[in-house]
């Protein structure tokens, strides 16, 4: 029997300086790498297409709602938009984690390249959206272990 | 995890929020699903429950549930040729006690959100009575 994961299991973190913050509360998060392929063609195999790998890049898109952080009795430990805006445009450490005892999760440092927030009128919740545009490579060890 | 079902705790904010109100003078009492005995001429009853539980965010899962609330109103014909102003009054204060509900602390459930919205009236005639029943649903978010 194939052993599923669920969506929801998989949660994404930002390292704090002391903790690695659940973003909050994730309603979709997903993880995008990019291989660029380099082609080239020469007299020396001809009619060929020769591909190459080129540089690679990733991206972390994350979509949520907008919860208290900071208040008395809140959920200091998670972060939500007004932590996400506090790290803007720095260099940070990211997990994406399942959960699962015998997976690693992955952990890579990005910078929050963009970040919004939507205030809808009436009854619907506030929510928000970010992109870490990821820097180097995504590992399976902690870095801040 | 779903936390515990919400009924009886969204029940009794409601309950408490409506039961006894004075409306153009008169008390109206609350009664949960039904009226036994000799019912009163202008009541409110707490009527149908649903429940689903939202797995939209990965913090928790939340319930959507609702209440319909609703104002009967019953009126002699010989003295009453079909103004429905004594219900209007009753479901207007019904609705101003119910806009802004929580549950007791005790049912470790948050209320994230509410609306309210009024379904179409229904108006029973008898040979003798005329019942005027509006209704309103409450729909709400629970943490």
């Amino acid at each position: 029997m194939s052993n599923f994961i669920k969506g929801e299991d998989l949660i994404l973190y930002v390292w704090d300086s002391s903790i690695y913050r659940p973003i909050a509360c994730l309603t979709s998060n997903s993880l995008s790498q990019t291989q660029n392929i380099i082609e080239s063609q020469t007299k020396c195999n001809p009619g060929l297409v020769i591909k190459d790998a080129g540089t690679s890049s990733y991206e972390i898109s994350a979509e949520g709602q907008y919860i208290d952080t900071t208040s008395v009795g809140a959920e200091v430990t998670k972060a939500s938009h007004d932590y996400l805006k506090t790290i803007m445009g720095t260099e940070i450490t990211w997990k994406m984690d399942s959960g699962l005892a015998d997976t690693s999760a992955y952990f890579g440092t990005a910078i929050v390249g963009d970040l919004s927030l939507d205030a809808p009128a009436g009854d619907d919740l506030a929510t928000f959206s970010c992109t870490l545009a990821g820097s180097g490579v995504i590992v399976t060890t902690d870095p801040e272990a | 995890m779903v936390k515990n079902l919400p009924d009886k705790w969204i029940r009794k904010a409601v309950y408490d929020a409506i039961n006894d109100i004075v409306v153009d003078n008169e008390t109206i009492p609350c009664y949960d699903s039904r009226v036994t005995g000799n019912p009163q001429e202008k009541y409110t009853i707490l009527s149908t429950q649903t429940n689903g539980v939202n797995k939209s965010n990965k913090c928790e899962y939340q319930w959507e549930s609702s209440i319909l609330v609703e104002v009967i109103v019953r009126e002699r014909l010989t003295s009453n040729a079909g103004s429905r102003l004594s219900a209007d009054n009753i479901m207007n204060s019904v609705k101003s006690q119910t806009n802004n509900l929580n549950l007791d602390i005790l049912s470790n459930l948050e209320i994230v959100s509410q609306i309210q919205s009024f379904p179409n009236d229904i108006v029973e005639d008898t040979s003798s009575d005329i019942v005027y029943r509006k209704l309103m649903r409450i729909e709400f978010l629970i943490n």
